[in-house]
């Protein structure tokens, strides 16, 4: 009884190595969100394979946003059916700077991570119109300088024929 | 008359503007392509590589393994991992990746990674 209870601590601190003695595996992604617009949705599908060889089926893997604010936003991928293949749908809901960490679900103390990624603005042709240069705002510049010629004009075409008294 | 050409140059300056902020709003550049095979073969379950934000511990950092190596020697150790292993005896890495990408593919990872170690 003695000897049971002196295994017993070895055990408990030798079962996280136990867990892992499977190894590791590779999870590859069939695509990056790259290029993504805000609200669209990145559909990806993930392959994992214990040791990078060996495709692994039973495992609930998941994709984890994160924010420049550091919020984290977990989406779970669903088995698709084929050997170590699950598909996942994230979306990033605002523009601007993320990032993305995957979890294999089978050592999830070691989850890969990507580098970050700059998300879009929703809108896809949101260009602000710019005013027309001949517009609203240049006008006033054009009037005032018509006006400003024809005054001129005209006080040259007069001074032409009265032109100003000599003095003797 | 000296009026119309400060006119002009009015109307061709604002004309600039907007030219400049059409050029603001086009997409930026999609990644690379090397990038696209580094997630693709999950590179990063394994290697921490700064340029592809990887941080995994299973295998070496490849900033250390392979700083100031050749290109031909970055290939090597894709396709054929255990053909230089130090310390002798054989590697975990899979040496399958030949069979698992195209020319093309194989050629972007080693770019990616050769860049990103500044390789010789």
């Amino acid at each position: 009884m003695r000897r049971c209870l002196l295994i017993l601590p070895l055990l408990l601190l030798t079962a996280p190595a136990v867990a892992h003695a499977g190894g590791f595996a590779t999870t590859g992604l069939s695509s990056t969100p790259d290029g993504l617009r805000a609200g669209e949705p990145w559909k990806v599908e993930l392959t994992i394979l214990q040791h990078g060889r060996t495709p692994m089926s039973e495992l609930s893997p998941e994709i984890v946003t994160v924010n420049a604010d550091g919020n984290r936003t977990s989406f779970r991928a669903k088995r698709t059916g084929r050997p170590g293949r699950y598909a996942a749908t994230v979306r990033f809901p605002k523009a601007g700077q993320w990032r993305y960490v995957v979890y294999d679900g089978f050592n999830n103390a070691m989850p890969t991570t990507f580098p970050a990624v700059l998300i879009r603005s929703d809108a896809p042709t949101t260009t602000v119109r710019q005013p027309d240069p001949v517009g609203p705002p240049a006008l006033p510049i054009v009037a005032g300088g018509v006006l400003l010629l024809g005054t001129v004009g005209l006080w040259l075409t007069r001074r032409r024929r009265h032109p100003p008294a000599r003095l003797a | 008359m000296r009026v119309v050409p400060a006119l002009l140059a009015v109307v061709a300056l604002t004309a600039c503007g907007d030219e400049e902020a059409e050029r603001r709003s086009q997409p930026a550049p999609k990644g690379d392509p090397g990038l696209k095979v580094w997630a693709a073969q999950g590179c990063g379950s394994c290697h921490s590589f700064a340029p592809a934000g990887s941080t995994a511990t299973i295998g070496p950092n490849l900033g250390n393994s392979l700083g100031g190596r050749s290109r031909d020697y970055i290939r090597q150790s894709i396709v054929a991992p255990n053909a230089d292993v130090g310390g002798g005896g054989g590697g975990i890495m899979p040496d399958n990746f030949a069979k698992r990408t195209t020319t093309a593919e194989l050629d972007a990872l080693v770019k990616f990674i050769a860049e990103g170690v500044r390789a010789r």
